[in-house]
């Protein structure tokens, strides 16, 4: 487990080593440009102003001033050339990590889509993403560096008085405790406002949507009171904070002064036989103030570690699957496509053994229309998704033109079927760029399969006409128009094999009428399947399938059924009756 | 806007002037430890002689360090009391502002946009806020006091180190306003990015279905690149600007090493005094990245002020009309005289001269093409929309006369977006109405013809549903929201294209259970589907906004006009193959 995740690290780290190795020894450079600066006010005090004099042989206080200049110069340079380095080299992970989740989600197959949230996907190439940033951002780099410049200060101290030293640090333990619990408290008051806060804003977005229905049913006193509940949840779980936040570095300035007490008391007293120069004292407390710096950052960074390490296992957890990708290129091309379909013994689950079509067979010759008829759960979706290859079936074949559809490559099968799903999506792009989608088709082409799906009208009472950009997903049209638009889209691609998934919409009888149009056109020409809701549309295909349970029960044109007088006669006349 | 600033100031006024009391005191304690620590150092030259002196001055360090921390926890709570204590206020009268709104001035914001006045802008102002209340106070009493303490020991040498200061923050702000602009760029395409993502996982079956995975894919490297770039920008900006402070500091630090050198050299001030002038300066740190933040934050908070006075100004209803009838329930004689209605601020005519008459107990029909107005018509009966007088009366009162709440509590409006809250079932029937039992949402269920499937659901009426729960079918959620009908059992009853994803069966059996709630009721029934209407007392016919017939089933099929068009639509083809 912990070998998989640090394979992972190392995955994304890998381009990076370079910048990374770089980095790590411009920070010592620069840890140590940054430890000497209190050194040189120490030699100024000790061996200048003690003894009252401004030169010595070599050396002076305007030399040693500028020296101090010197290194901050230099040291600040270093750090603004490590520092964007780094900085590019998080962005660089940034970039990669979201490239490397958005590929997989385009290449994945429609089983990944079914089992993972859109949302969840969202997160991943979002925040999660982040999260491995700030590890590369603020981590990798600053991780080393305060580990070295808390080694560097404690062996300077040592270096100037071993006993000393070791009575300040007995407050270091006190310090990594406090920081820890601290840290802790805070982030369990953290997740709790945030997941309150979460509640809150699904309750205003969720009244935003709903503010006609509020005003239509009188609820404005009730909802009312439930915002004021869920702010005054909001403001009991963040008030806490503030105190833990208060105490933080007021703890840390009373953990300094002890270890300063410390070491002036016992000095002053000469316990353990130890005694001190000014100038001592001056970098003693310099050298303890700046070694909480680190310390705390080191505890921190270990949050982010770990934020991030979840984090990472997240995101590889999904591109590590790699039964989900799909491989478009495998396979015989496809070209001139006749149009025989057949389904011999077909046997699909979505899940193991839960079988959703059961030993289907069935045949459509080139040119024919047949229709799938049963109710919600019978399999008739699950069918034309098994001609594109969303799934694979696990028994039985589906040949097109006599080939079983596995042996050709997927992006050739899917040209040469076009489907009209029962929510055509739309793009928030233009009317032109829906139309034609990834495929090159000029601007006369696509006039003319506007026309042909009789979307002619529509379109043109748009401001823009084929310009005009649609809200997201569509929004600004009615299903009927999107379904028009849809077919347009067939007429633009022309595929050879139709599926139409019919709107349950309410669709008006004019566009209605229109839509109807459009698939006399295109059944006349193409193979064609339809998920029928509306008896009307299917009376006229070659023929009709009827489901039940994964199973075909009828068969037949609709003459022949409705003589048989079964269940799609039964169907058929309660449409009717209820007509009137 | 103003009126909540000021009830919050009100309410708070004692506690404002707490936190300017406590930062001055804070402030003053933070001055207090260089200046101990630099006469202790004073005091070491002789230590056999100042022996009790230092141990006295180390006593008071300490109890000024717990002073400090006291103050500061203090400080903190009332700081973020304030803050999150306004910012619950301004969400509750933003949210009850919002339910009060007329809802024509809010139908032409987006949902997204209503949505960031209650998450961004409410945010950005309580930052503001909060940097007034935690920063711009600090600001004020550090330059204060820490100017006087640094000037009692020496003023030229305070000039000195002051100088880079000042021109520190100069450059500081400067700098800030290039991270801002490109911050402001980096989420914008941030944005852009996420909602591609969003539109590409809920558009895969298209794209997949269209071979389109490569394109979306390199339209995403196209965006994802610019914000990386755009990233990198903010981010060198922001180093630049650390690395500015961090050399300013330096050079305050070189000035102090030889000026103060020279000063202590001429007996103008102690060893102890040059050490605390250090301490001194570390305090102007916060400030100096402080100052610039709480500049742009003012003119964000500005714009996010602006943005919610230009809300809070949108008209409301009034629910409550002194002089109103406000009957409990209003029985349902409706008269419609010549209504003519555009939305405001557009001129396409939605209805024009429309005049209808519903006597109680009858039920009207309306039947019409997408656009031709029915939905608006009900809206104005439930004055959604600002109406003129004299055009709809309910009992021969004019809807103008008679109170919000009455009105809207008499009629049972059951739209066709069929909106849920993510609640329980019965939260969603009852509509958080708390006077309705079990067994009256129960029943309601069984009218709706939902009962069964409510009953095979693990928690039954308490099972919750959408975001937080379990998704419902197109079917289902109709029926639930046609319960709320059931259950309110209101004089005036309106279905609004409600039964569009219901199958036959289904339908008839509840256009039955419709029949019997609103015997003696006025009912209104729109749909597209004559099956629907067919029943009805009366039947109206709506085209572009003009009733072009109107009758009964009967007499408007012998008419032959429109309505026996779409009945022959509709029935068309099983005439046809009926003949054949």
């Amino acid at each position: 487990m912990k070998n998989k995740t640090f394979r992972r690290c190392y995955d994304i780290a890998r381009s990076h080593i370079k910048t990374i190795i770089l980095v790590s020894i411009l920070s010592i450079f620069i840890d140590l440009l940054e430890l000497s600066k209190p050194y040189l006010v120490k030699i100024i005090i000790d061996d200048f102003l003690s003894l009252g004099i401004d030169k010595k042989i070599f050396l002076s206080i305007n030399i040693i001033g500028i020296i101090y200049l010197i290194i901050v110069l230099i040291g600040n340079a270093l750090d603004f050339f490590a520092r964007t380095k780094t900085n590019i080299m998080g962005e660089e992970v940034l970039y990669e990590m979201r490239n490397k989740i958005y590929k997989y989600t385009q290449n994945a197959n429609i089983s990944f889509h079914d089992k993972t949230p859109a949302g969840k996907l969202f997160v991943r190439i979002t925040n999660d993403v982040e999260d491995i940033s700030s590890l590369f951002k603020d981590v990798i780099t600053t991780f080393l560096k305060d580990i070295i410049s808390i080694l560097g200060i404690i062996i300077v101290m040592i270096y100037f008085s071993l006993k000393l030293s070791l009575l300040a640090f007995i407050v270091i333990p006190f310090v990594i405790i406090t920081s820890i619990l601290l840290t802790k408290t805070l982030n369990k008051i953290y997740d709790n406002t945030k997941s309150v806060r979460t509640k809150l804003n699904t309750f205003l977005a969720e009244s935003i949507y709903g503010a006609k229905l509020i005003k239509i049913f009188n609820i404005q006193k009730e909802k009312q009171n439930e915002c004021e509940k869920l702010t005054q949840d909001f403001f009991d779980a963040r008030l806490p904070s503030a105190i833990y936040e208060g105490l933080f570095p007021g703890l840390m300035t009373l953990f300094e002064n002890l270890a300063i007490t410390v070491i002036i008391v016992v000095s002053i007293n000469n316990w353990f036989g130890i005694s001190i120069e000014i100038g001592a004292v001056y970098i003693f407390v310099s050298y303890i103030k700046s070694l909480f710096e680190p310390i705390n950052r080191v505890i921190d960074n270990i949050e982010i570690v770990q934020e991030a390490i979840v984090s990472i296992n997240k995101i590889y957890d999904i591109l590590d699957k790699k039964e989900y990708l799909e491989d478009f290129e495998k396979g015989k091309s496809l070209s001139n496509v006749k149009g025989k379909l057949e389904f011999k013994n077909v046997w699909f689950a979505y899940t193991k053994d839960n079988w959703i079509l059961k030993n289907i067979s069935f045949t459509i010759n080139p040119g024919e229309t047949i229709a799938l008829v049963g109710k919600t759960g019978s399999g008739k979706t699950t069918i034309t998704n098994l001609v594109n290859r969303f799934y694979d079936i696990q028994k039985g074949e589906i040949l097109l033109d006599g080939i079983n559809i596995k042996e050709y490559n997927k992006r050739d099968l899917r040209q040469h079927i076009g489907t009209v799903l029962q929510d055509p999506f739309i793009f928030s792009r233009t009317i032109k760029d829906n139309i034609k989608l990834n495929k090159k088709i000029s601007n006369k082409d696509i006039l003319k399969s506007i026309e042909l799906a009789s979307a002619n009208e529509f379109v043109n009472s748009l401001s823009n006409g084929i310009n005009e950009v649609s809200k997201e997903r569509g929004e600004s049209y009615s299903a009927g128009q999107k379904q028009l638009l849809a077919f347009a889209r067939i007429f633009a691609h022309n595929p050879d094999i139709f599926i139409l998934d019919e709107a349950t919409a309410n669709i008006d009888t004019y566009t209605e009428n229109l839509i109807q149009k459009s698939i006399n056109i295109l059944s006349a020409q193409k193979t064609a399947i339809f998920i029928a809701h509306r008896l009307s549309t299917i009376v006229n295909v070659d023929k009709i399938i009827v489901l039940d349970n994964g199973e075909i029960v009828e068969e037949g044109s609709h003459n022949e059924l409705l003589k048989s007088n079964g269940y799609y006669a039964k169907l058929y006349n309660s449409y009717y009756e209820s007509l009137g | 806007m103003k009126e909540v600033i000021k009830t919050v100031l009100k309410k708070r006024l004692i506690i404002a002037v707490g936190i300017f009391v406590t930062v001055g005191i804070y402030i003053y304690l933070l001055t207090l430890p260089s200046k101990i620590i630099g006469t202790i150092i004073d005091l070491l030259s002789n230590i056999a002689q100042n022996k009790e002196l230092i141990t006295e001055k180390i006593k008071l360090l300490l109890i000024i360090t717990l002073l400090c921390l006291i103050v500061r926890i203090i400080w903190r709570y009332l700081v973020a009391y304030t803050t999150r204590f306004f910012e619950k206020t301004l969400k509750d009268k933003l949210f009850g502002h919002f339910l009060k709104i007329k809802l024509a001035n809010i139908q032409n914001i987006k949902n997204g946009e209503l949505m960031s006045y209650f998450v961004r802008d409410i945010a950005e102002i309580r930052g503001f806020l909060y940097r007034i209340l935690a920063q711009a106070t600090r600001i004020f009493f550090i330059t204060i006091i820490a100017t006087y303490t640094m000037k009692s020991i020496n003023i030229k040498l305070t000039i000195a180190t002051l100088f880079p200061i000042i021109i520190t923050t100069i450059v500081t702000i400067i700098l800030k306003k290039h991270i801002e602009k490109n911050f402001i760029k980096s989420q914008k395409y941030f944005t852009n990015l996420s909602e591609y993502v969003q539109e590409s996982t809920d558009a895969i079956r298209t794209t997949k279905a269209y071979s389109g995975e490569e394109n979306q894919f390199k339209k995403f490297v196209k965006r994802n690149k610019i914000l990386k770039q755009s990233n990198i920008a903010v981010d060198t900006y922001s180093t630049l600007l650390s690395i500015s402070v961090s050399v300013c500091f330096g050079l305050c630090y070189a000035i102090t090493i030889i000026y103060g050198s020279k000063l202590v050299l001429n007996n103008i001030i102690t060893i102890g005094e040059f050490v605390a002038f250090n301490g001194y300066i570390d305090l102007f740190h916060g400030p100096i990245s402080w100052l610039p933040r709480i500049i742009y934050n003012f003119k964000r908070a500005q714009i996010s002020y602006n943005r919610l006075n230009n809300v809070f100004a949108l008209e409301e209803e009034h629910l409550k009309i002194t002089a109103g009838h406000s009957a409990n329930q209003i029985k349902g004689n409706i008269c419609i005289k010549n209504l003519t209605f555009n939305y405001p601020g557009n001129l396409d005519c939605i209805l024009d001269n429309i005049s209808i008459e519903i006597k109680e107990g009858e039920t009207l029909g309306i039947i019409g093409t997408i656009g031709s107005g029915k939905t608006t018509l009900m809206n104005l009966l439930l004055r959604l929309y600002p109406i003129p007088k004299g055009k709809i009366f309910i009992n021969n009162q004019d809807i103008n006369n008679i109170d919000l709440t009455s009105l809207r509590n008499s009629i049972s409006y059951i739209t066709q977006d069929n909106f849920l809250f993510s609640t329980t079932i019965k939260d969603n029937i009852s509509l958080f109405k708390e006077n309705f039992g079990d067994e009256e949402i129960k029943d309601s269920t069984e009218k709706s013809m939902i009962s069964g499937e409510i009953r095979n659901m693990s928690e039954g009426i308490y099972t919750v549903i959408g975001e937080r729960g379990i998704d419902l079918s197109g079917g289902q959620k109709q029926r639930v929201v046609i319960s709320r009908a059931f259950l309110k059992k209101s004089n005036i009853i309106i279905f609004d294209d409600t039964f569009s994803a219901l199958d036959n069966k289904t339908e008839k059996s509840l256009l039955n259970n419709i029949k019997e709630l609103v015997k003696g009721k006025t009912c209104i029934i729109i749909s597209n589907r004559i099956s629907d209407v067919k029943d009805a007392d009366n039947i109206i016919v709506l085209d572009a906004g003009q009733i072009v017939e109107q009758g009964t089933h009967q007499t408007l099929l012998k008419n032959g006009n429109l309505y026996s068009k779409f009945y022959n639509q509709q029935s068309s083809m099983e005439n046809d193959s009926i003949l054949n």
